[in-house]
């Protein structure tokens, strides 16, 4: 089934609201292809994996494109194990596993789902409003604050400091001006806000059962301060936009396929199933990036040692051999080897996280929301294809 | 070949069980089943799945036991 070549690939001819049919051009016909940027776009799932699950792949050098003048900036990435290789990932990995496990997201559910039915409440007083802005953007904000023990009075605070952190990825600072230090300024005050959290806790170690208090108590060599501080302004920042894409896009799969959300109104207890094939349908993280430690064989061309190898996730999960007719949405399949979540040792440390907060946050919108639908105003797309999802999206409560 | 999970770093993300499934399998949200004496032709995919743990809990060696990396 080879296809005519599609021309060079360019993040900027992928179609933001629908990139699949563009992707599968690149799946067919050169699934492993040499972009006009020196990287490697891989587009099948079973290279995705490859590349994923093999040592020989790595994060390689650290970030170096933020400017010398963000040094907060700077000092908060260097400390986010998503940028790490081991041996030194690992011992941060560990950390940060030992701490934030499944049994602490599932006792932290019933907030959770308070949190939601709150933002569900407030959004049902209005006849349309901004999903993104009301409750996706909000919503998983004030699950990590309650998870980092952030006080209430505090969260709107915290709340623009991510927002703010957010302009250093790469889409935005090639859009905006001041991107990095906007960033560089938030990460500066979330820095020295996290520095007073693990003071406050130190002096009186009692002081939260959240997971800054189990960090410092699982600490070991691994637990300086900036490796702590680092953490938590990672979990913040990558625990934040994916879940209101996830949500979005959830949303927008089930409002495209109304039978699918029919049977999900009439069997809610199906919503846990549901959210694995709707991370897959629509990934919330279209693409990571990996570097290549040595040469190696990729379908059917030799990657350098050195490239840059960037894995199409949004693609892998539409190749048709690893799931079947794959462009249909079908909630009863099983999708759980999805990559949605990436593979391998950086696989989301959030993942049970994410997966609670889409589970109750669709369940609570669809309980409380039963004539929930699209409004006429056309979804609004972050330019953006690594968080990948609508920056407004106005729906009709009722 | 023989292998040992370290069972308190493991958080059952399961991507041992993805890569080499007739060795690890995953049964609820933790418990990791696994067959300590690894099948000849399962080798190359329990490296594989060694490699791809977050946590680094699989240690393989030809003779599994304490203090073998």
């Amino acid at each position: 089934m080879t296809a005519e070549a599609p021309g060079p690939f360019r993040t900027a001819d992928v179609p933001l609201t629908d990139p699949y049919p563009h992707y599968r051009r690149y799946r067919e016909s050169d699934p492993v292809h040499l972009g006009p940027d020196g990287s490697w776009y891989v587009f099948r799932h079973r290279d995705v994996a490859h590349v994923l699950a093999d040592r020989r792949y790595g994060r390689g050098p650290r970030p170096s494109r933020i400017p010398a003048d963000c040094p907060h900036l700077r000092r908060t990435v260097v400390n986010w194990m998503v940028f790490m290789d081991p041996p030194h990932h690992t011992e941060v990995r560990a950390l940060v596993a030992r701490s934030f496990t499944p049994r602490i997201v599932e006792a932290l559910r019933p907030r959770i789902r308070r949190l939601a039915a709150e933002l569900v409440t407030a959004l049902a007083e209005e006849r349309e409003a901004d999903l993104v802005d009301r409750l996706a953007a909000p919503f998983p904000l004030l699950v990590i604050s309650e998870l980092l023990g952030v006080p209430r009075e505090d969260r709107a605070w915290f709340r623009e400091r991510a927002v703010g952190l957010q302009q250093a990825t790469g889409a935005r600072v090639a859009r905006r001006a001041d991107g990095f230090a906007v960033a560089d300024a938030a990460a500066r005050d979330l820095d020295a806000y996290f520095r007073a959290e693990l003071a406050r806790r130190r002096a009186r170690p009692a002081f939260g059962a959240d997971l800054i208090g189990a960090m410092l108590e699982h600490g070991g060599a691994a637990a300086d301060d900036d490796t702590l501080v680092g953490t938590c302004i990672h979990l913040l920042t990558a625990g934040h936009e994916t879940t209101t894409n996830l949500l979005c896009k959830g949303l927008l799969a089930l409002f495209a396929h109304p039978e699918e959300l029919a049977a999900l109104r009439a069997r809610p207890e199906l919503t846990a199933g549901a959210v694995e094939e709707l991370i897959r349908y629509d990934s919330p993280v279209q693409m990571i990036t990996r570097h290549a430690g040595e040469a190696d064989r990729l379908g059917g061309h030799t990657v350098p040692g050195g490239s840059r190898v960037v894995l199409v996730l949004g693609s892998a999960n539409r190749d048709p051999e690893r799931f079947p007719d794959p462009d249909r949405l079908d909630l009863g399949r099983d999708a759980r080897r999805h990559s949605g979540f990436g593979m391998g040792i950086h696989y989301c440390v959030g993942a049970p996280l994410a997966r609670a907060e889409a589970e109750i946050g669709l369940t609570e919108l669809l309980r409380g929301l039963p004539r929930l639908a699209p409004a006429d105003e056309p979804v609004r797309y972050a330019k953006d294809l690594v968080f990948h999802g609508p920056e407004r999206m106005v729906v009709r409560t009722r | 070949m023989q292998i040992v999970v370290d069972l308190n770093r493991c958080q059952g993300y399961a991507q041992c069980a993805f890569l080499a499934p007739q060795v690890f399998e995953l049964h609820g949200e933790e418990a990791l089943m696994f067959t300590p004496a690894v099948p000849d032709d399962q080798r190359e995919r329990v490296h594989r799945a060694a490699a791809a743990c977050p946590v680094q809990a699989i240690v393989v060696g030809e003779r599994a036991g304490p203090g073998v990396r």
